[in-house]
């Protein structure tokens, strides 16, 4: 038999999977710098780029606001800066998009300062799921420990917040994250470890 | 919510659409150019300036790699120029008619989907139709009549008008297509497009003339299809080709011969086979356990077992977006069993079945992560395996198919060209533009464009324009950016134009190439395809 759950499950097995298919081939780099120059020398040229990207930097600022059309706005904002930068902008080996979603984690914070709400996260139940596995917890508590698990996110500093996102509930690979994040790739596992394991010890001292 | 974030849960993710509503470039570039326009620019101070001239100045001496021309202006390098070339065409539609105003003419036929049939057109081409070979955007077959339109595209200007790019990259190699004959065969119903089923082809006979060797009675030609979402032509088959002429042995009889040959040589060595690409999952894609429910012990035939033991565990198998529409409550059904069948080596047509009836769907196994990057990285070898075990199998059996010419009583000696009339059959399995095509090695020689202006003085910096050698059946397209390479035959009259904004064609004859291009506009104003060639000079 084959049941909606069963489906569900490769889905979320799938996703997981899919963190170690992000990295971008060294041709492609290079391919992509030569866009980027062509780009400085005439912005016209930009178009690709945007083309490429727009869709994925739109999709990481949906996450934090959960609103379409302030998703568009500042997605707006994320690709008129670095038009405006790309100039200074220099080949360092990490894919273009990690410079775009630097620009666009940096929008988000800017919009949030100035209106002065509560940052957005948005999370599923595939996150906290694959969050449990991660931790050792078993899965099946998912319907008792989620209330907990989110409390114990609320308490999260922003930096290590951002890495539970990038990591779990956008799941990107370890290498992506310290692109975008601007740390090296050990340190990212390192610091995403330690802030499973703090999770996973106030979460022993709820009973779960 | 918490006390620090605002926790949003399961929030629905946006839709491409919704997405792409939003994207606006050049709304995004209008912007960033009157904000230039607006801020005052902070020019450099004179001893900034000064080592900026001495510098460039001076690395110009030493690698010899800059040139300055009346304006001042330095060139490019060379992958500059290439990197804005490649840039623009990417930002092209593919398929780019440049005189949109001159509508593509069609011959329309009327057909019944459910019988099939078959078309001859006043070209002398003939189609064979299938029954049931049409299904529309949701995967359902077609009933009732179906329209189809037909043309073909036969030298440099019908390609040009068709927007068509002719080049085609295979295996790292740059080829420029040469067709024999190219045709585009479209499927409309009350006005909307329709799609091939799967499985399903139309078996296309199409007669063109040829400049080939007198002596030749059969040659062999390779079919493209062209595939405007990859953006390059696929190689697909060889064309049971065959020329007809009043001096020749009969069609008949040169097919008997050729098939006769054709089918001994593939008996002794058999014709490569394709890998498979591996194909990736789509995250939006509803995906099955085949495997986990075979393990459950769901009756499956061994034909079925087969194929599950042969795509292993690590396949996924998802749903192709070619399926039928379906209720996908029915996949929260209890099922009996389920049976896998091959559709066209990509593609499974899966049948579950249960009490209340059986539910068809079209599957293909996918793979994720590093499967698939490693299963990539197989085909990719594979791959450039097949292609020289291919071209080595065809150049065989090329030569096997002309010793078998010369060794007929008909044979000449002479390897005069003659224009000749040739048949080639060949079968189409999708709709859109296929080549019956003799690929040409791209020309060699070349030159920088420094500046592409008319003979009024005005430039064209970013554009497509065209290049044709008369003795070569096919188009090459450039962008007139300056640095960019431009390659020609310095033996022959190459013919380039383009263009200009106002719809008229701005036209250079020459052999040799100089790095200015001053092309002549011409007065005349292109309204249908005979004023273009009157124009061309190219009947």
């Amino acid at each position: 038999m084959f049941t909606n759950l069963q489906i569900s499950r490769t889905l979320a097995k799938n996703e997981r999977m899919d963190r170690s298919i992000k990295a971008v081939s060294e041709e492609a780099l290079h391919h992509e710098w030569e866009e980027i120059r062509a780009a400085q020398h005439n912005p016209a040229l930009f178009r690709p780029l945007y083309n490429r990207y727009y869709e994925p930097v739109y999709r990481f600022i949906h996450r934090r606001t959960a609103d379409l059309d302030l998703a568009a706005d500042l997605c707006s904002q994320v690709f008129l800066k670095a038009i405006q930068k790309l100039s200074t902008y220099t080949f360092q080996g990490v894919p273009f998009s990690a410079w775009l979603f630097r620009i666009a984690a940096n929008e988000v914070s800017q919009h949030y300062r100035q209106s002065q709400n509560n940052r957005i996260v948005t999370v599923n139940d595939l996150h906290l799921h694959d969050m449990a596995e991660e931790m050792g917890t078993d899965p099946e508590e998912m319907e008792r420990m989620r209330q907990i698990l989110l409390r114990t996110l609320d308490d999260l500093k922003e930096d290590d917040l951002q890495l539970i996102e990038l990591r779990f509930f956008e799941q990107r690979a370890f290498k992506e994250i310290a692109d975008i994040t601007g740390i090296t790739e050990n340190n990212a596992k390192v610091k995403v470890h330690r802030i499973l394991e703090r999770l996973k010890r106030k979460l022993q001292s709820s009973g779960i | 919510m918490g006390d620090n974030y605002n926790f949003k849960y399961n929030v629905p993710d946006p839709s491409r659409e919704d997405i792409e509503k939003h994207m606006d470039f050049d709304a995004l570039l209008r912007t960033y150019q009157t904000q230039q326009q607006t801020t005052p620019r902070q020019g450099p101070s004179k001893l900034y300036y000064l080592s900026g001239i001495l510098a460039i100045a001076a690395a110009a001496a030493i690698a010899g790699y800059f040139f300055f021309f009346q304006t001042g202006v330095a060139l490019p390098t060379a992958r500059e120029a290439e990197a804005t070339a490649t840039a623009y065409f990417e930002n092209q539609p593919y398929i780019n008619p440049p005189l949109p105003n001159i509508e593509p003419v069609y011959s329309r036929h009327q057909i019944t989907a459910a019988q099939g049939g078959s078309i001859a057109t006043s070209s002398g081409a003939h189609l064979v139709i299938p029954k049931m070979a049409f299904q529309n955007d949701r995967g359902s077959l077609v009933e009732g009549n179906v329209e189809i339109l037909y043309r073909e595209m036969h030298d440099a200007v019908d390609f040009f008008l068709a927007g068509v790019p002719m080049r085609y990259d295979s295996a790292g190699q740059r080829f420029q297509l040469a067709p024999v004959g190219m045709v585009e065969i479209i499927g409309m119903q009350d006005g909307k497009r329709i799609q091939m089923a799967p499985g399903k082809s139309i078996d296309v006979e199409l007669v063109s003339t040829v400049e080939w060797e007198a002596s030749a009675n059969i040659a062999a030609f390779k079919i493209y299809h062209l595939d405007t979402a990859a953006r390059n032509w696929v190689y697909t088959s060889m064309s049971a080709a065959a020329f007809e002429g009043e001096n020749k042995t009969s069609t008949a009889t040169i097919n008997t011969a050729s098939n006769t040959v054709q089918t001994t040589f593939e008996s002794q060595n058999p014709k490569p086979q394709a890998p498979v690409k591996p194909a990736q999952r789509n995250p939006n894609a509803l995906t099955l356990e085949l495997e986990e429910m075979h393990d459950a012990g769901l009756e499956t035939d061994a034909a079925t077992n087969e194929v599950l033991s042969k795509y292993g565990r690590n396949a996924i198998w998802q749903i192709s977006p070619n399926s039928a529409a379906f209720d996908k409550k029915r996949l929260a059904e209890s099922i009996d069993g389920f049976s896998l069948h091959d559709i066209n080596g990509q593609e499974f047509e899966l049948i579950l079945t249960n009490t209340t009836g059986k539910l068809r769907l079209i599957v293909q196994p996918v793979l994720l992560g590093k499967d698939y990057q490693k299963a990539q990285s197989e085909y990719d070898s594979a791959l450039a395996q097949y292609q020289k075990d291919l071209s080595d199998w065809e150049s065989s059996l090329q030569k096997v198919l002309q010793s078998s010419n010369t060794s007929t009583p008909e044979a000449s000696n002479s390897n005069t060209k003659w224009l000749r009339k040739v048949i080639n059959r060949f079968s189409v399995s999708e709709f859109g533009i296929w080549n019956c095509d003799h690929p040409v090695p791209a020309e060699r020689q070349s030159i920088r464009i420094g500046r592409v202006v008319d003979q009024n003085g005005a430039e064209y910096t970013n554009q497509t324009a065209y290049l044709v050698n008369p003795d070569q059946k096919t188009l090459y397209q450039f962008h007139t950016g300056r640095g960019n390479a431009v390659f020609f035959n310095p033996e022959k009259n190459n013919y380039i134009w383009l263009v200009t904004p106002d719809q008229k064609i701005a036209i250079l004859k020459a052999k040799q190439l100089r790095s200015d291009l001053e092309l002549q506009v011409q007065s005349k104003v292109i309204k249908n395809e005979q004023d273009l060639r009157e124009v061309l000079n190219w009947k």
